[in-house]
């Protein structure tokens, strides 16, 4: 037998061999219905042909004996009596073989009746041969009288004998039609039976082993939708069934999966959201379609908007300010030449009055796989504002209060200068020289601190229009060619003169550069250079000034630009002012200043200003 | 009487002790006074002809001083003491008759050389004054008279003849200002700031005249500058 009875294959054979089955019946059938009308037809030619042959026999060999009397009667003896023995020899045979064949219902009394009947028909033929010796017309009355009665009665039981048979013949004939015609139909209804059967059969197996199929092909379908949550209903346990199994086991473990990595997903999203709520400072995530995607609340607050409702939109619909833009542009397109660099913090201001709010806005791009979006970070700086504002408010008072007594000590020096210098020795002349040169110092100082001060405060206004630089490097050399010779060093003037022209304020582009040069005679010992050179590149004018001096330590090189801090090497006088307010002033004409140097090897101070547009004689009309 | 007699008005002693002191090569009287009130009190002395005013004063101020002294005595020449850099009220001063500032702190010989102009500049004619220093010292009389008008057709005379200085146009500037033409105003302010970015004051009057900023929305710190000008 087969060891796995509910496997698919053993499915499959049951399902065929059901079939095969049904046709073997049929056939079986067929062959059964076949044999009973051979027999019946046999039936009819053993049983009753045979009867009627006998019957028919015996009625000519009755009619030879007939004549034969007749041979008899005309004289004939002989020949009759050989032709009489011959018939009755053919009577009994056949006789004989109708009795032997007896099938029909009264047919052995027929037979009964026949014999008797020839017996007394041969008795007959019997007295009328030994009375042969009487006259023919004696013969012919006997012959009436005697023979024939005898010969017809047995005449007529030949004859029944052979219409009985007949007649069973008939019977048996339309037995067989009936036979073979039910047979037929049989056939017919067992055949239709089986092949509706077998088709049944075969839809059925067809659905069995299709619907587990159907139901996979619907469920992958489902998974691959994203739908995990798919149950089969696993109702077999053949191979499909397993399959199916299989198949629900894997969907539970990649729903479970799924499961992992979405809470995995969500609880990053949340701790996300998390940070970027209690973040202080104000966040704006744009996706790389500059839709924004995250604010939270202190960003909501800096731009003015309500937080939800801005999700989804573009940055420009939420803030319509074109710098904000700029900036996530210029950060997200490294090749798109923006306001400001990836990183490098802006001072937003938004409002007025008292709701006035500055903000530090950095924007950095996020990049995965590519450009992921931007991150802008507002950093609210209100109160530094404020205070910066105080300060310089604070200083602008100061040097205006400082201005009244240093006018009353420079008026009342100058005043004894030219009054009672004639009195004094050198000595005390130097002496009121000094007080005069150092009121004078300190009037500058409080003229530095006054342009730095209100410089911050955005007080100080700068022209921009196209200056050229080697002019007012010229200029510069040429107020500290004097200063320069006293210490014995050289100053030297490198600049090409045919430099094009930058944006900026002249006057305070020659303060610039002779506050540069004057601090790098300072710096500088006997024989040393100071070097003032310049050149165009990449839209901005460079301007140097350079010097072989003892240098500054790296250390202080960042703090050179501060207010108040001097280079730490004993330096002969200088307020510290100079350079805060060089960087102030740059960087308020849109350039940038720095210093390269390394300690003995000199210092280069280098200061950018933007190139004017190609000149196109656009000035006012006068 | 001669109105030669020059009344200085600080409230600080050290301050008129040196102003004092640096006046007296001019060989006039120097007359002080603490206060504003003291100093008006002090300028029915006809024979004082200048009065150098701080603008910061105890009491009432420098320019309530000079206000009351141009109803009082219109004739007095008034300079300004200014410890800024240039001068934020200067036009509301000229419309008072003051032209003459000058900046804390300054030296002897420049004060007396604004005290003699100032001095000069009363007697001077059109017959004398036709370069460009003396039309514009022609434009500041007419001023001192209040006689606008004629200020501004010196002014302009002056800027006419050479419109490469920023003081020429800046005065007209303010002038178109005292006549309330605030575009012609702006306009010779700018000329000014074109042909001189360092004039202090007319880049004062320009900043006072445009208001910068302040249009609320969002601003950011690299436009400034652009909108100075």
């Amino acid at each position: 037998m087969n060891p796995h009875p509910k496997t698919l294959r053993g499915k499959i054979l049951a399902g065929y061999g059901a079939s095969l089955l049904l046709v073997a019946l049929v056939c079986l059938w067929a062959v059964v219905n076949l044999g009973r009308l051979s027999s019946a037809a046999e039936r009819i030619l053993k049983e009753n042909y045979a009867s009627i042959l006998a019957a028919d026999n015996m009625l000519a060999a009755l009619e030879r004996q007939d004549s034969a009397v007749l041979l008899l009667a005309l004289g004939f003896g002989d020949q009759a009596r050989r032709q009489l023995g011959d018939g009755e020899a053919e009577v009994w045979q056949w006789l004989g073989r109708a009795k032997a064949n007896v099938t029909v219902t009264g047919e052995s009394e027929l037979l009964a009746r026949l014999e008797a009947s020839y017996r007394s028909y041969l008795e007959a033929v019997a007295q009328l041969e030994a009375s042969q010796a009487g006259s023919g017309a004696d013969l012919g009355e006997r012959y009436h009288r005697d023979l024939l009665p005898a010969f017809l009665t047995t005449r007529d039981h030949c004859q029944a004998l052979r219409d009985l048979n007949q007649e069973a013949m008939f019977a048996y004939s339309g037995q067989a039609q009936a036979v073979g015609r039910r047979a037929v139909w049989s056939t017919l209804a067992i055949g239709t039976g089986a092949v509706a059967l077998g088709l049944i059969f075969s839809l059925l197996l067809s659905r069995r082993l299709t619907r587990p199929l159907d139901e996979m092909a619907a469920a992958a379908g489902r998974i691959a939708a994203g739908d995990y949550a798919v149950s089969l209903s696993v109702d077999a346990d053949d191979e499909l069934g397993r399959l199916a199994g299989d198949f629900v086991g894997m969907a539970a473990k990649l729903r479970a999966f799924h499961a992992l990595n979405l809470e995995r997903l969500v609880a990053e999203k949340r701790r996300n959201e998390a940070i970027i709520r209690s973040v202080r400072d104000g966040l704006l995530v744009v996706d790389k379609d500059y839709r924004v995607v995250g604010l939270n609340p202190a960003g909501a607050a800096a731009l003015g908007v309500a937080g939800v409702e801005v999700l989804g939109r573009h940055v420009l619909e939420v803030v319509p300010d074109r710098g904000l833009f700029d900036r996530l542009r210029a950060a997200m397109d490294p090749a798109e030449p923006g306001p400001s660099r990836e990183g490098e913090p802006r001072l937003m201001t938004v409002g007025q009055g008292a709701e006035r709010r500055h903000f530090q806005v950095s924007v950095t791009a996020a990049r995965g796989e590519g450009l992921v979006g931007a991150v802008a970070l507002f950093q609210d700086v209100t109160r530094l504002r404020e205070l910066d504002r105080l300060k310089s408010e604070f200083v602008l008072t100061a040097s205006h209060e400082l201005r009244t007594p240093l006018a009353a000590m420079i008026l009342g020096l100058g005043s004894l200068d030219e009054t009672a210098a004639a009195k004094l020795d050198p000595d005390q002349r130097a002496l009121l020289a000094a007080a005069r040169e150092e009121a004078q110092r300190l009037r500058a100082l409080v003229d530095d601190l006054l342009d730095l001060s209100r410089l911050e405060s955005g007080r100080l206004s700068l022209a921009r229009i196209p200056v050229s630089l080697p002019a007012l490097a010229r200029q510069a050399v040429e107020v500290l060619a004097p200063q320069a010779r006293d210490r014995g060093a050289e100053l030297l003037l490198e600049m090409p003169p045919d430099l094009p022209p930058a944006l900026g304020d002249p006057h305070k582009l020659t303060w610039v550069l002779t506050n540069l040069v004057g601090n790098a005679l300072r710096y500088i010992t006997a024989g040393g250079h100071v070097r003032v050179g310049g050149e165009a590149a990449g839209g901005f004018l460079h301007v140097w000034v350079a010097d072989d001096g003892a240098g500054i330590a790296p250390e202080q090189q960042a703090r050179v630009f501060e207010k108040f801090s001097q280079a730490g090497n004993g330096s002969p006088g200088g307020a510290g002012l100079g350079l805060a307010l060089c960087r102030e002033l740059i960087r308020a004409m849109g350039g940038s200043i720095w210093v390269q140097s390394s300690p003995g090897q000199g210092a280069t101070f280098t200061f950018t200003l933007p190139l004017a547009a190609p000149p196109e004689g656009d000035g006012e009309p006068a | 009487m001669s109105q030669d007699a020059i009344l200085v008005v600080d409230d600080e002693k050290n301050i008129r002790l040196a102003l004092g002191q640096a006046l007296k090569p001019l060989g006039r009287p120097v007359l002080t006074a603490l206060s504003g009130e003291e100093a008006l009190e002090m300028l029915h002395d006809p024979g004082i002809g200048v009065m150098i005013l701080d603008y910061r004063l105890p009491g009432i101020d420098g320019m309530a001083v000079l206000e009351r002294a141009s109803r009082e005595r219109p004739d007095v020449a008034v300079i300004m003491i200014t410890a800024y850099g240039s001068v934020e009220r200067a036009v509301e001063a000229m419309k008072l008759g003051a032209v003459d500032f000058i900046a804390k702190p300054f030296a002897p010989e420049e004060i007396r050389d604004l005290v003699s102009r100032v001095s000069n500049r009363e007697a001077l004619t059109e017959a004398d004054a036709r370069d460009y220093r003396g039309r514009l010292e022609l434009a500041k009389q007419a001023i001192r008279r209040r006689n606008f008008a004629a200020a501004l057709d010196h002014a302009r005379k002056a800027v006419g003849l050479d419109p490469y200085r920023a003081e020429g146009f800046n005065l007209v500037g303010a002038l178109h200002e005292i006549l309330h033409d605030r575009e012609e105003a702006l306009r010779n302010y700018r000329l000014a700031v074109e042909v001189d970015p360092a004039y202090a004051p007319a880049q004062t009057n320009l900043e006072r005249l445009v208001s910068r900023r302040g249009q609320g929305g969002i601003a950011w710190d690299d436009d400034a500058g652009e909108k100075g000008r």
